[in-house]
């Protein structure tokens, strides 16, 4: 029997590439989230204020 | 029809997911709705806020440059919040225009309204009723709030299956448990004072409100279009 993809030593199993797959883009989500709209850096604030405000995240 | 297809998919049973096709739909569905909400905060939320600007005493004012990094941070976090939400659009199954809508309403009862209830967020110049690193606290356990009263409502509708009134016995714990918590919020949240009148912070408020609106109805609409064009 030929090994397949899911059967070859090492390989990730399917469901865990499939939770890997629907995390990725989350994960990125909240780093994205987290610059815009958190990040406490002054020039990261002042280039974001107004964004801030408008989206009701706590500014200053 | 290819297997696995979305288009032949029964609720229940997934075809395999692609991680770059989902991050395609989403930055595909985001950067047009971040660019409406950019537009959408130019004509209604700016104005009042650099009114309120301007009674705070604060130096600064419209200028290109502002423009830009507003566009920016507009297009910023409408493809954060679709980055979000792709993902949980296509969990549910194929994509349609009825799911998008579904989790565009949970998205911003959860990301906008409650949070909005528990910090009372305004214009610059109001005075802020606790420390930043407080409110910010705040904001994040009203999401998390929200999404366990949409959560539970999830849990309900899988649980009572195909039984009458399943579906609104799910609407009605989810929405149920969300008051509850909005109730909690406006309840305990303090007052914030400062140099700006309060007919301006009101229409900063409803200003907010409406792009944030426009935001969330623009990606419902968009991302199931850009999965089914996009992502497996």
């Amino acid at each position: 029997m030929h090994p397949t993809e899911s059967t070859r030593p090492g390989a990730i199993p399917a469901a865990a590439r499939q939770a890997l797959a629907y995390l990725t883009p989350v994960l990125m989500g909240l780093a994205l989230l987290g610059i815009v709209g958190f990040a406490p850096y002054p020039a990261v604030h002042d280039t974001f204020h107004d964004v801030r405000h408008a989206a009701g995240f706590p500014c200053h | 029809m290819p297997p696995g297809s979305p288009a032949t998919e029964r609720p229940g049973v997934s075809a395999p997911v692609d991680a770059r096709g989902l991050i395609a739909a989403a930055v595909a569905a985001g950067v047009p709705a971040g660019l409406l909400y950019a537009a959408a905060n130019h004509l209604l939320a700016i104005p009042p806020l650099l009114q309120a600007e301007a009674f705070e005493g604060a130096a600064g004012g419209w200028s290109p440059a502002r423009a830009l990094w507003g566009l920016a941070g507009s297009v910023g976090l409408a493809t954060a919040f679709s980055l979000l939400l792709t993902p949980v659009v296509r969990a549910l199954g194929p994509p349609t225009a009825w799911r998008g809508l579904l989790v565009g309403v949970a998205a911003f009862a959860s990301l906008l309204l409650l949070p909005a209830l528990a910090t009372r967020p305004g214009p610059p110049g109001m005075e802020a009723d606790a420390t930043l690193v407080v409110r910010q606290g705040t904001w994040l356990l009203a999401v998390l709030a929200s999404l366990s009263a949409v959560g539970l409502g999830a849990a309900v509708h899988r649980l009572a299956g195909r039984r009458p009134g399943a579906r609104m016995l799910a609407w009605a714990a989810g929405l149920g448990l969300w008051a509850v918590f909005a109730w909690i919020f406006v309840r305990t949240g303090g007052a914030a004072g400062g140099p700006v009148p309060a007919a301006v912070t009101t229409r900063f408020r409803e200003a907010a409100l409406l792009s944030n609106g426009m935001l969330l109805l623009g990606l419902a609409l968009l991302i199931p279009v850009t999965l089914k064009r996009l992502a497996r």
